[in-house]
C-alpha cells in the first residue's frame, strides 16, 4: 500500500513539473500504438471422425490431425471421395471440438484396441458395426434410463479409454500447433440434450497445452445434462490444474426455449449467484453455424426486414419448434439487460462468434465450394435424393459460419485473451473486416482517417467492451469501418442494433441503418431501400457492380438516455450472392425452387455488442 | 376442527383431491382411452390426436401455434404426420395387447415420476403464504440473498514485458501523478498506457471477476480502495502496473424484499413442497405392511 500513500500526498497543478514528466515519460503516456491488433480467421467448433455422429454420417477417415492440417492449407487425400482436398483460404486457429460422448471409439475398434475388444461392451460394438444397417456403433448409446446404459459405459467408456482418445486429440492440436501461424485451442463438445432432443450443446475450449490437457478428461453428458454441473467442473478444474477455459452455447434456435431461459436447470427464477457463475464461463455464444442463424427469429423482430436469414424452424430431431425469446441471441442480450435491472447481474452478456460444425472435418463455408455438414452431403447425388432419410437435409444447411478475433498475436494466449474479452465478431463465412469502437469522444471526420484503429483504442473501447460514466451532454458514440470480402460481394450496409431497457423496465429493439453504399435515401420508415440483386439464376453468376467496397461511419446514438441501460451491435450485410443451393441447381440442371431454398442469400457479419450501463446517480 | 378444515390440513387427502380432479380433467380433455374403444383394429387421427402429437414431439406445448402449423402443412407433409402418429398407436396398442407394460421397470419408474407430480401440484396449488410468512421466511434465509460487494473503474496499464528506462513501477507513478495534473477523466482513459489483455472498463464487477481476470493480489489491492475522482496505485497485477479511477463501490447488501419476492416465494415453495412430499409418501406407505425376507 505504500504507493497509495505516497499518492495521496501527490502534488497537484503545476504546468512546469507537467512538462518535466512528459519528458522523461517519454513513450508511456503516448496513445497506444505500439501494440496492434491484428485480425485472425478461425472456426472454433468442427468434428473429426473421433465424433460417434460424424462416423455414422460418413466420415469415416478425417482424423483430428487431418481437419487441422486442411484447416492450415495443407492438401489431404478426402478419403470420402477420393480427391485431394486443399482449402482456398487457410484459417489462423482451429478448435476440433468432437462430442466427448463415445469420443473416439470407432477408431479405437478401426485399430482393434484390446482395452476395448477385451470387454463384453467392445465386442457387442464390434458386431453392431458389421452390420452396417444396424445404424453403428452410435446405437450402443441408448439411454440413462436403459439398464444396460451403465454396463456400457463403464465397459466401453471406463476412465482407460476415455484418457486414451483424449490423448489423440491432445496430439493432433499439439502437432498442429505453429506458434504466430497457426493455433490450435484444445477443447470439446458437451452434448446435453434434455426433453428428448432439445439442444444445450456447448463447445469447451481451453488455454491448456498437451501437458495441462492430459490432467482432464473431457466432461460429457453421461456426467450430467446440466449446464450448472458444467460449469462446477470447470471452476473445479481449474482450481486443480490452472487451465482457464470457456464454454460456447450454439444453435440456442434448437433449444426448444431452454437455452437463454428465465429460470435454471430446476425451474428457480435466476439468482444473482447463477448469473454471475453463467457469465464468468459463457462469455460467447456461436450466432451462426450450418444449422442455421441464432441471431433473431422474424416472428420475434416483425420491423427487422433482414431477420428471415438461414432460420431454422425444427428441433434436432426435426420436430417444429415454436419462436421463443429463449432461443435467439438478440432476446438473450436484451433479457440480460432485464436481468441485470432486476437483480444486479447480467447472466448473458454475450460476445458473437461463428463456426461450422461441420462433422466432415473440412471447415468448409464457401457457398460456391460448399462441402456440407455430413460426409454424405459431399456427393452432389446425396444433397438431391439422399439414399437414407436425414434430419439434416443437406440444401437446408447453411454454408456458414467463421469466428474472427481482433488478437495481439495468434497464440494459444492470445485468441483465448481476444476470445475472454469478446473482441470478436461472428461472420456467415465471409470474410468481411470490422472494426467497432464504443466512446464518447468520437467526431465524424474520424471515419475518413486512415488510422481508425489508433484512434478507436485511444478515445474508446473495442467491441465486446462496456461503457459507463457518460460525460455530462454527451451519448455513447460508436466508430466503425466495414471492408468487403475481396472474394466475396461488395457491401450493402451497415446496422447498428440498439437493445436497451425503458423507463418501465421493458426490453426494446431499434435497428439503425448507419452506412450503406450508393445514394439510396432511407423512405419515411427510416429504412434504407434495398440494394438490389445482380444474381443471374441460370449461370450461378453476380457482379460487384452494385455496393460498396468499404463503409464507415461515427454514430452517436440519438435516442440516448442516461439512466437506460444498453447494448449496441453492428450487422453487416453484402450484396445478394448466390446461395450453394443455386450452384448445385446450375450444376444439376434443375430449377432453384426444386431444391425449397432460396436461390440467393446476403451473408453477413455481426459484432460482438458493447455495452452501456448507467453510473448510479 | 371441522372435517374440511382437518381435510385441508392433510397432505394425502389433499393429494387424493387433486388426483381425481386431474383425471376428470384428462377425461375432459382427451376423451376416453381410445385404446380399447371401437374394435381395437380402428385408429381414429382427429384434429386434437395430432396436435397433441406434434406438441409431444416438439415438447413445447403451445396449441395455437402448432395448430397454425398443422394447417399450413401440404397434403404430403400432413400424410407424412398422420403416417408417424399411425405408427405410434399401432405400436403402443400392440405392445398393449402383448402386456409388454406389465413388470417394465421404466414404466414403473415413470408411474412413479408421474405420483410425484402429483402431489407436488398439489402441494403447489395449496401454497398461498402470507407476506408475513414470505418476509419472515426472507430474513431467515438472508445470507442466501445478500448480493455481493461490486466495484466500477477504468484503468490505464503499463505492461511488464515493455521495460522503461526508469523501472515500471516509478513510470507508473510519474503517469499518475501527469494524468492527475491532466484531470484526465474516466473516458479518456484508453489515451494512456499499454493495452491490456482484457477490458478496458469494468463495471459493477465482483470481486471473483476482477480476481478472474487480474490475479488475486491486484484483487486484493483494489479491495481497500475508496472510491475517488482522483487516480489512484499504481497497483500490481500478474501483467504490470495498474492506475485506477474508481468511481464506485457497492457494498455486500440485501436487495428490497420487493424486487425479489418472486425468488423468496419460490425458494420457499420448493422447501415446502419438499416438506409436503415426504409427509404424504410417509403416509402412504403407512397403509403398507411390509413383510421383510432380507437381513
Amino acid at each position: 500500500m505504500q504507493h497509495l500513500s505516497r499518492k495521496a500526498t501527490g502534488t497537484r497543478g503545476h504546468a512546469a513539473l507537467w512538462l518535466t514528466l512528459s519528458a522523461v515519460l517519454g513513450g508511456v503516456s503516448s496513445p497506444v500504438e505500439a501494440q496492434e491488433t491484428h485480425l485472425y480467421w478461425g472456426d472454433l467448433h468442427l468434428h473429426s471422425n473421433y465424433s460417434i455422429d460424424a462416423y455414422a454420417t460418413g466420415n469415416v477417415g478425417v482424423t483430428p490431425d487431418m481437419a487441422y492440417r486442411f484447416a492450415r492449407g495443407i492438401p489431404i487425400a478426402n478419403p470420402n471421395l477420393g480427391i485431394k482436398a486443399q482449402m482456398r483460404r487457410p484459417l489462423d486457429f482451429l478448435a476440433v471440438t468432437d462430442h466427448a460422448e463415445m469420443l473416439g471409439l470407432e477408431i479405437l475398434l478401426n485399430n482393434k484396441d484390446p482395452r476395448l475388444l477385451s470387454t463384453p461392451w467392445g465386442q457387442k460394438m464390434l458386431a453392431l458395426r458389421q452390420d452396417p444397417k444396424s445404424g453403428g456403433v452410435m446405437r450402443a448409446q441408448g439411454g440413462k434410463r436403459d439398464p444396460q446404459w451403465h454396463e456400457m459405459v463403464d465397459q466401453a467408456f471406463s476412465p482407460v479409454i476415455r484418457q486414451a482418445t483424449w490423448e489423440s486429440e491432445i496430439e493432433a492440436a499439439e502437432k498442429n500447433y505453429v506458434p504466430g501461424t497457426f493455433t490450435t485451442l484444445i477443447g470439446w463438445e458437451w452434448t446435453a440434450m434434455p426433453d428428448g432432443g432439445k439442444n444445450l450443446h456447448r463447445c469447451v475450449l481451453s488455454d491448456a497445452d498437451g501437458a495441462a490437457a492430459r490432467q482432464f478428461a473431457p466432461y460429457s453428458n453421461y456426467e450430467s445434462i446440466r449446464p450448472e454441473d458444467l460449469w462446477s467442473f470447470l471452476e473445479q478444474t481449474k482450481k486443480r490444474t490452472g487451465v482457464d477455459f470457456l464454454a460456447i452455447p450454439h444453435n440456442s434456435n434448437l433449444s426448444g426455449g431452454l437455452m437463454f431461459d428465465m429460470v435454471d436447470s430446476d425451474g428457480h427464477p435466476l439468482s444473482a449467484q447463477y448469473a454471475r457463475t453463467r457469465v464468468q464461463w459463457e462469455p460467447l455464444v456461436e450466432v451462426t453455424q450450418t444449422k442455421g442463424t441464432s441471431e433473431v427469429r422474424p416472428e420475434l423482430a416483425p420491423s427487422d426486414e433482414f431477420a428471415e436469414f438461414e432460420i431454422r424452424r425444427k428441433l434436432l430431431a426435426g420436430a417444429p419448434t415454436p419462436p421463443s425469446e429463449a432461443d435467439y441471441v438478440r432476446s438473450a442480450l436484451l433479457r440480460g439487460l432485464v436481468f441485470q435491472n432486476r437483480i444486479g447481474v447480467n447472466p448473458y452478456e454475450l460476445g458473437l462468434i461463428g463456426g461450422t460444425d461441420s462433422h466432415t472435418g473440412l471447415s468448409s463455408v464457401q457457398e460456391s465450394n460448399f462441402m456440407g455438414k455430413l460426409a454424405v452431403d459431399e456427393l452432389l447425388r446425396e444433397r438431391q435424393h439422399p439414399t437414407s432419410p436425414t434430419v439434416f437435409p443437406a440444401w437446408e444447411m447453411s454454408a456458414s459460419g467463421r469466428t474472427a478475433v481482433w488478437a495481439t498475436e495468434n497464440t494459444r494466449k492470445g485468441i483465448f485473451a481476444a476470445l475472454k474479452r469478446r473482441e470478436t465478431y461472428a461472420t456467415t463465412g465471409t470474410r468481411i473486416t470490422l472494426r467497432v469502437f464504443g466512446g464518447y469522444a468520437f467526431q465524424p471526420r474520424d471515419a475518413a482517417k486512415k488510422d481508425i484503429e489508433a484512434i478507436g483504442y485511444r478515445n474508446g473501447v473495442p467491441m465486446g467492451g462496456e461503457l459507463t460514466e457518460a460525460p455530462k451532454d454527451k451519448s455513447p458514440t460508436l466508430l466503425i469501418v466495414a471492408a468487403k470480402d475481396p472474394l466475396s460481394g461488395n457491401l450493402d450496409r451497415i446496422q447498428v442494433i440498439k437493445g436497451w431497457v425503458d423507463a418501465n423496465g421493458n426490453p426494446q429493439q431499434h435497428i439503425y441503418d448507419v452506412a450503406w453504399s450508393g445514394d439510396r435515401r432511407p423512405g419515411a420508415d427510416g429504412k434504407v431501400p434495398a440494394v438490389g440483386n445482380t444474381v443471374d439464376v441460370k449461370t450461378a453468376q453476380y457482379t460487384n457492380s452494385i455496393g460498396a467496397i468499404q463503409l464507415s461511419t461515427v454514430w452517436r446514438d440519438p435516442d440516448f438516455k442516461r439512466a437506460q441501460p444498453a447494448f449496441y451491435y453492428v450487422r453487416v450485410l453484402e450484396i445478394p450472392t448466390p446461395r450453394h443451393t443455386l450452384y448445385d441447381a446450375v450444376a444439376l440442371g434443375i430449377d432453384v425452387s426444386e431444391t425449397h431454398e432460396p436461390a440467393t442469400i446476403q451473408e453477413r457479419a455481426y459484432s460482438s455488442p458493447i455495452w452501456y450501463t448507467p453510473a448510479k446517480p | 376442527m371441522s372435517a374440511l378444515k382437518r381435510l385441508a390440513g392433510d397432505p394425502l387427502a389433499h393429494f387424493l383431491i387433486a388426483g381425481a380432479a386431474l383425471f376428470a380433467f384428462y377425461r375432459a380433455v382427451h376423451g376416453p382411452d381410445v385404446t380399447g374403444t371401437e374394435d381395437g383394429r380402428t385408429i381414429t387421427v382427429d384434429r386434437p390426436a395430432l396436435l397433441q402429437f406434434v406438441q409431444y414431439e416438439s415438447m413445447a406445448f403451445k396449441p395455437d401455434y402448432f395448430d397454425n402449423q398443422i394447417s399450413s402443412l401440404s397434403a404430403q407433409e400432413k400424410q407424412d404426420l398422420i403416417d408417424k402418429y399411425v405408427r405410434e398407436q399401432a405400436l403402443f396398442r400392440e405392445a398393449s395387447a402383448m402386456g409388454l407394460a406389465d413388470g417394465d421397470y421404466v414404466i414403473r419408474r415413470r408411474l412413479v415420476q408421474k405420483m410425484l407430480y402429483l402431489l407436488d401440484d398439489a402441494a403447489t396449488e395449496s401454497f398461498a403464504p402470507s407476506e408475513a410468512t414470505l418476509l419472515s421466511y426472507f430474513h431467515a434465509h438472508e445470507d442466501r440473498y445478500r448480493a455481493e460487494p461490486t466495484v466500477t473503474f477504468t484503468q490505464v496499464f503499463l505492461d511488464d514485458k515493455i521495460r522503461r528506462r526508469e523501472g515500471n513501477e516509478r513510470a507508473a507513478e510519474h503517469l499518475g501523478r501527469e494524468m492527475e495534473l491532466k484531470r484526465v477523466g474516466f473516458a479518456e482513459a484508453p489515451a494512456y498506457g499499454d493495452r491490456f489483455p482484457y477490458l478496458q472498463n469494468y463495471v459493477n464487477r465482483t470481486r471473483g471477476f476482477i480476481e478472474n481476470q487480474f490475479g488475486s493480489g491486484f484483487a486484493t489491492a483494489l479491495a481497500v480502495l475508496q472510491p475517488s475522482n482522483r487516480w489512484q496505485g499504481p497497483i500490481k497485477s500478474d501483467y504490470g502496473y495498474h492506475l485506477v479511477l474508481l468511481t464506485q463501490r457497492e457494498p455486500a447488501r440485501l436487495p428490497d424484499f420487493a424486487q425479489i419476492r418472486e425468488e423468496v416465494r419460490q425458494d420457499l415453495l420448493r422447501d415446502v413442497v419438499a416438506a409436503y412430499r415426504e409427509t404424504a409418501i410417509k403416509d402412504l406407505t403407512r397403509r403398507y405392511t411390509v413383510r421383510r425376507e432380507v437381513n
